[in-house]
């Protein structure tokens, strides 16, 4: 190897590098404030209209940041709360909860009564499932319709567990992803919930 | 010229059509295909990638040295993915979540650095093109039909409207992987069976 080629092959490396990370950067930057919008419209909007029903604020800036946990390393692990409200008052506080399902975490939004502590209802938010079979948590209403107008108390396991949940038939493990989110969920709001100030 | 040109666009589609004739990109091509729309969207940022990289690839061929060919193919190649990551984030969310890590997968399809190598280093800007652009154009080809049986029997819609009677229970095991191979199994068998006759008739 000549040490015209060695130079050669280390210019034309560097250039082509640096013009790649420069355009990355570039479009990275271009489409930064799109992507954080699409993402809180996608998946948060959609799931907090489903859920809340009657307010007048918007709850995606009205929104709480809590502490509720710690992570393996002894980070804080926090949680947003979305408050509806409707006269000033707090009408409904909605947050997101997970449980494993059959493709990986299912993801759920889940709207509570902070006055009657009562689960309004609750929402598939995130999830990979089988399409067509394991979809139906999202795409079969009845199914999340089954956790509304509880206490935050009931027994938010499937009914072959001993709790008060339907499965969907064929999607079993899916269903018991919600089921378990579901009751991480109003666990985590039981602990916080003086912590919030309402 | 023009002819050749035609020629690189068409060959795509049925005589050198990647998946099915080479078997290369068959992993994307049966993990993506269990929805019509999430098989075009990866055509589409296939097609892109190829072609964009085939174009780069073949303006840089007479000053890349080829002891380091490979690295700069490669980093033209995650360029093109990457962007393709974060504009379909941007602005096709729903699609971003269904594709997931599909999408920077790409970066190791084979067709990809296949064509790159083979063909884009080799051959002037605008056959690349047109060489990428069918080749792109033909794995989308692949992914839609594969994808158009799955979901019309597996769960009796295409692209997602209802297509099959309401009472039609679907065919689940369609919507898995091994329902992927045995369909891809099956075009592979008729492809051959129509390139057979086809030949033998030139006979």
């Amino acid at each position: 190897m000549t040490l015209r080629e060695l130079i050669q092959m280390v210019v034309v490396l560097t250039i082509v590098t640096s013009v790649c990370a420069g355009g990355l950067a570039a479009v990275k930057l271009a489409t930064r404030e799109q992507i954080d919008y699409q993402q809180i419209k996608f998946i948060k909007e959609p799931a907090l209209k489903k859920i809340l029903a009657d307010y007048d604020n918007d709850p995606i800036s009205d929104r709480l940041q809590v502490v509720t946990g710690k992570d393996a390393r002894g980070r804080d692990v926090k949680t947003t709360f979305f408050l509806a409200k409707k006269g000033g008052t707090v009408k409904s506080l909605a947050f997101e909860a997970s449980g494993p399902g059959y493709g990986g975490p299912v993801g759920v939004m889940i709207a509570i009564d902070p006055q009657q502590d009562e689960v309004q209802a609750v929402a598939v938010t995130t999830q990979s499932e089988t399409p067509g079979l394991g979809t139906k948590i999202v795409d079969d209403p009845a199914f999340p319709a089954q956790f509304a107008n509880k206490p935050v108390s009931a027994n938010f396991n499937l009914a072959a567990a001993g709790g008060q949940i339907q499965a969907i038939s064929g999607a079993t493990v899916s269903s018991n992803g919600v089921s378990a989110a579901v009751t991480r969920g109003v666990e985590l709001y039981q602990n916080v919930k003086s912590q919030l100030g309402l | 010229m023009a002819a050749r040109v035609v020629n690189e666009f068409t060959k795509g589609f049925w005589k050198e059509i990647a998946p099915l004739r080479f078997a290369l990109g068959i992993c994307p091509a049966l993990a993506v295909s269990t929805k019509v729309e999430s098989a075009l969207g990866m055509g589409f940022a296939v097609v892109f990638v190829l072609c964009m990289s085939n174009v780069l690839v073949s303006a840089v061929r007479n000053v890349v040295p080829d002891k380091v060919r490979i690295a700069v193919f490669i980093s033209i190649i995650a360029t093109g993915v990457v962007i393709v990551e974060l504009v379909m984030q941007a602005y096709f969310y729903p699609l971003f979540l269904v594709l997931g890590i599909w999408i920077p997968l790409i970066v190791v399809n084979c067709i990809v650095l296949g064509r790159a190598e083979a063909f884009a280093r080799k051959n002037p800007i605008l056959l690349s093109l047109s060489d990428g652009l069918g080749m792109g154009l033909g794995f989308t080809l692949s992914l839609v039909v594969i994808s158009s049986i799955r979901e019309i029997l597996g769960s009796g819609t295409w692209l997602g409207m209802p297509i099959l009677p309401e009472a039609y229970p679907g065919f689940g095991f369609l919507l898995r992987p091994p329902g992927a191979f045995v369909i891809f199994g099956l075009i592979l068998g008729i492809m051959n069976l129509i390139s057979a006759r086809i030949e033998k008739k030139r006979a």
